[in-house]
């Protein structure tokens, strides 16, 4: 058979070339002499698209030593990868034991066993008596060490989380946030409590909070639907009705919006994934999303909103860019 | 990456070494986030295929036998891992992304285009945008890993005649397109 070949781009379209270069054998050998007997520009041709098969390269980024160093940190610290040496793990049995024995009176008051979210995830932890907690992400919660006792019922968040707590009247549930005390006696509530904002909204039931002193004396009792926010430009608590729909959305991995505009949207992506999200143009600030986002990847999220608004975004691994097309 | 090295390494894994751990982390991620971004060029999705494979690796410490190669054991698992994810993901919108950032990258490559005929550069992240992933996974273990026919053809679990044609199309299609910018 007779091919033609005029440029090297010809040969290195030929995967039966390709396979010489690969794995020549006598055969081959043969056939690609024979070629160049019939086609002297192949005497030119064959040297010319091997040397350029030869020193094809594959370029990348090189990556940096952080990106390493957090990627493994990331797996020692989500407890997933449990890695003592075995000596380390004597010690710390022998060390467990002393400080159970000298720190046993305080030890309870401890908070302990700790959950905690990275950036895009949520989490649902269930607690030992029945009530069930849900951290939004980059969240903590943490519980005392409650062994061999009655059940506990208090615990420590930072971040946002949605409580539904069992209804116990002899033993009242208790959430320690880094403003106040919300004392319950079995509802359904969210906490967000971040440096930027601290919010308690109501779903169902009655809750009592006790802000700390510093803030205020006298505790505040909210109603259903009801949100108390901490006002940080006057340091004072305030009772509102709640009209922001999205308040619980976020355990649904859902963000509602109702004529949000781009420059609040792009706050919650933030919160949510941990990214900066840059507006190119001013006027996209003022640009409206109506409807529910799922909120399943920063991907497809994304997608979404370039097609409702028809932008474009160009992301990268912490900063996501939106502009007019 | 010593393969007896990398079984010495193994070998304190498996007595629960954790030191031996982060050593074999460090040495293979870069590796693999290439690899992975060839494949999938999602960064978050690579580095937490990554991770999936050395928490496989930890947890089956016991269970895992691995005779000949560590590395090859590594890229099997982590090819697999990048595929899952991908399925459960839509890769519609990755291949979104890639469109526009190939729009912000056309005069560094109409600079590649210039240069001469004998030096193919392939860039990892443009590949991404006119090769399909197969074809950027053999060109991916042939040119940069220099891994030989048999050893690819193993790997991507297809016939040897396959990966000389996706090496062949790879090349040609990354060619044309080099030259139409």
């Amino acid at each position: 058979m007779q091919k033609k070949f005029n440029h090297i781009d010809d040969l290195l379209a030929d995967s039966y070339f390709i396979e010489w270069l690969c794995d020549p054998t006598e055969e081959s050998d043969a056939y690609w002499s024979a070629q160049s007997e019939i086609n002297p520009n192949l005497r030119t041709l064959i040297p010319f698209a091997k040397n350029t098969f030869n020193n094809i390269t594959v370029e990348a980024n090189e990556v940096s030593n952080t990106l390493v160093d957090t990627a493994l940190n990331e797996m020692h610290r989500t407890g997933k990868v449990r890695i003592f040496n075995f000596k380390t793990a004597a010690f710390l049995k022998i060390a467990a034991v002393l400080l159970f024995f000298s720190l046993a009176a305080i030890y309870t008051l401890l908070p302990k066993n700790e959950f905690s979210t990275e950036y895009g995830k949520t989490m649902a932890v269930d607690l030992k008596d029945g009530s069930e907690v849900i951290l939004n992400a980059n969240s903590k919660l943490s519980l005392t060490n409650n062994k061999g006792k009655a059940i506990d019922r208090q615990v420590w968040v930072s971040g946002e989380a949605y409580f539904n707590v069992l209804s116990n009247p002899k033993s009242p549930f208790t959430v320690h946030t880094s403003r106040g005390d919300i004392i319950v006696l079995g509802t359904i509530f969210n906490v967000e409590d971040t440096p930027e904002s601290f919010s308690i909204y109501l779903e169902e039931g009655r809750i009592k909070f006790v802000p700390k002193p510093e803030y205020q004396k006298q505790s505040i009792e909210l109603d259903v639907k009801k949100r108390l926010i901490f006002s940080s430009s006057n340091e004072r608590f305030e009772l509102q009705d709640n009209n922001d729909p999205n308040i619980t959305a976020w355990k649904e991995k859902k963000i509602v919006c109702q004529n949000m505009p781009l420059s609040e949207l792009s706050k919650e992506i933030e919160a949510y994934y941990g990214v900066d999200v840059v507006l190119k143009q001013d006027a996209l600030a003022d640009r409206e999303l109506d409807g529910i986002l799922e909120n399943k990847s920063l991907d497809e999220l994304l997608l979404i909103v370039c097609e409702a608004l028809d932008i474009k975004v160009i992301s990268s691994k912490n900063s996501i860019e939106f502009s007019y097309y | 990456m010593n393969p007896e090295d990398d079984l010495g390494i193994w070998k304190r894994i498996q007595a629960s070494d954790s030191k031996a751990f982060d050593t074999l982390f460090r040495q293979y991620f870069n590796y693999l986030y290439k690899y992975g971004l060839s494949l999938s060029s999602n960064e978050e999705e690579t580095k937490d295929a990554i991770q999936d494979v050395f928490l496989g690796l930890w947890n089956n410490r016991k269970k895992l036998t691995i005779k000949s190669s560590v590395k090859y054991y590594l890229l099997q698992s982590f090819r697999r891992s990048v595929f899952n994810k991908n399925r459960s993901n839509s890769l519609v919108s990755l291949e979104e992304h890639h469109r526009d950032m190939w729009k912000t990258e056309s005069v560094e490559s109409s600079i590649m285009a210039r240069e001469s005929e004998d030096q193919l550069k392939f860039n990892i992240k443009q590949m991404a945008k006119v090769l399909t992933p197969r074809q950027r996974e053999a060109i991916f273990l042939k040119f940069y890993d220099g891994m030989d026919s048999d050893e690819i053809s193993q790997l991507m679990q297809i016939d040897k005649k396959a990966v000389y044609k996706l090496i062949s199309t790879g090349i040609t299609r990354y060619r044309k397109n080099l030259k139409k910018l």
